[in-house]
C-alpha cells in the first residue's frame, strides 16, 4: 500500500468522523478540522522514521492543531495521539 | 534532506490556512458559480428579478475585521466584498451557506450592511430583523434543499460544521429566539412540499405556562399559534446553542430533531399548502 493510498484511507476515515478541510500535499502529513479541534495528521510510513518528531511536534502545536499520527493497514487505522 | 521534505510538507500545509494571504482560486471560482446558480434560481422561480454582475463580486483577502459582506457604492455600481475569514473555523461548505445567506440580504431584501440591520432594529425591533434573518435561511434552504438536493440531516451537518463561528457565551434572548424560528422554519420546510412558513417564536410565555407563541408568516397572510413546548426542552435547546463543540453531530441533530417533533411544527395542518 503506498502513501497515496494510505491517505486516501485517512481521507475516508476523517470525513466519516465529522473532520472537514481536509487537504494534503506531496508530503505524508494531512491537516484537518473538526469541530472542537484542529489536526495535523501523520502518516506511519518508512520515510517519517527519520524526521525529528519534536519539530513536527511543535510546529502542530504552534499552528494550535493537534498532532495525530496513523497507521494504516489494509481499511484499518490505528491511532496514535502525539 | 528528509528533514527538509517533511518540514516544507508540512510548513506548507500549515501556512495555507493561517497566512494573510489572497483566498485560493479554487475556492473563489467555487463560490462564486454558487452564488450564480443561486442568483439564477431566484430569478426563475420569480422570487425576484435582479441580478448581480458577478464581476462585481469580490472575495477578500483574509482579513481580521468582523464583517462578512461590505457593499460599496463605486460611481454607478455597486461592488460587494466577502470576507473569506469564516473559512478559518468552519468548513467550505457552511462558508458557502453563509454567504447565500448574506447576499440574499443584498440581492432580495436590500438590507446589505450591517448598518442597515442596525436601522431595522431601530426603526422596527429586533423582532423584524430577525424575520429579515429567518427569510433568508428560509430561502438558502429552499435552494440547498430543491437544486442541491440537500436532506435535513446533511442541511444541520453543514451548519454544525460551522458552529464554531458564531458561539455566544451568553444567551441574548432575541438571538437565541431567532435561532429556535431558523429550526423550526428549515425543519417544516424539509419536512413539507410547497410551503412558505416563516416562524418567529417568543419563548416568553414559557415562563408561565408549557408552551412557547409563534407568529407565523404565510404567503397570504400572518398569523399566531401555540407550540406545545415546555421548559426542559428548551434548556435542551439552550446546551448546543450555548455550547455546541460539547455535542457530536449525533447528539446536536437529535436535540433538534427531538425538538421539533415536540413542537410539532413539521405537521401542522392550520398551516395551508402554497399550491
Amino acid at each position: 500500500m503506498n502513501d497515496n493510498e494510505k491517505k486516501e484511507v485517512v481521507k475516508n476515515w476523517l470525513e466519516r468522523n465529522q473532520f472537514f478541510n481536509v487537504e494534503t500535499n506531496e508530503s505524508i502529513f494531512m491537516v484537518a478540522d473538526g469541530i472542537s479541534h484542529r489536526l495535523v495528521v501523520m502518516l506511519e510510513s518508512e520515510e517519517n522514521e527519520h524526521f525529528h518528531l519534536e519539530d513536527i511536534k511543535m510546529k502542530t502545536l504552534r499552528s494550535g492543531r493537534q498532532l495525530w499520527k496513523a497507521h494504516v493497514e489494509e481499511k484499518d487505522i490505528s491511532w496514535e495521539i502525539l | 534532506m528528509l528533514e527538509s521534505k517533511s518540514a516544507n510538507g508540512l510548513d506548507d500545509l500549515l501556512s495555507k490556512g493561517n497566512s494573510e494571504k489572497e483566498v485560493d482560486d479554487k475556492i473563489k471560482s467555487e463560490v462564486l458559480k454558487e452564488i450564480q446558480d443561486f442568483t439564477s434560481w431566484l430569478n426563475l422561480e420569480k422570487y425576484c428579478t435582479e441580478t448581480f454582475q458577478v464581476s462585481n463580486i469580490k472575495i477578500e483577502p483574509f482579513s481580521k475585521d468582523d464583517w462578512i459582506m461590505r457593499v460599496d457604492q463605486i460611481e454607478d455600481r455597486k461592488e460587494v466584498f466577502f470576507n473569506p475569514n469564516l473559512l478559518k473555523n468552519s468548513s467550505k461548505e457552511f462558508f458557502k451557506v453563509v454567504v447565500l445567506h448574506e447576499y440574499f440580504h443584498l440581492l432580495v431584501q436590500k438590507v446589505p450592511n450591517k448598518e442597515d440591520a442596525t436601522k431595522i432594529k431601530d426603526n422596527f425591533g429586533n423582532d423584524f430583523m430577525s424575520l429579515i434573518d429567518i427569510e433568508a435561511d428560509f430561502y438558502v434552504a429552499l435552494y440547498l434543499k430543491s437544486e442541491k438536493g440537500y436532506s435535513k440531516q446533511k442541511y444541520w451537518e453543514t451548519y454544525f460544521e460551522g458552529v464554531r463561528v458564531f458561539k455566544d457565551d451568553w444567551i441574548r434572548n432575541k438571538k437565541f429566539e431567532r435561532f429556535l424560528g431558523s429550526i423550526l422554519t428549515i425543519n417544516r420546510l424539509f419536512a413539507n412540499d410547497g410551503v412558505f412558513d416563516l416562524i418567529l417564536p417568543s419563548i416568553t410565555p414559557l415562563f408561565t405556562e408549557d408552551h412557547i407563541k409563534v407568529l407565523v408568516l404565510k404567503k397570504e397572510h400572518i398569523y399566531f399559534d401555540t407550540l406545545p413546548l415546555s421548559l426542559e426542552e428548551l434548556k435542551e435547546m439552550r446546551g448546543i446553542y450555548l455550547n455546541p463543540t460539547d455535542y457530536d453531530f449525533e447528539d446536536y441533530y437529535k436535540k433538534i430533531e427531538d425538538f421539533t417533533k415536540q413542537s410539532k411544527v413539521e405537521v401542522l395542518t392550520k398551516m395551508t399548502n402554497l399550491n
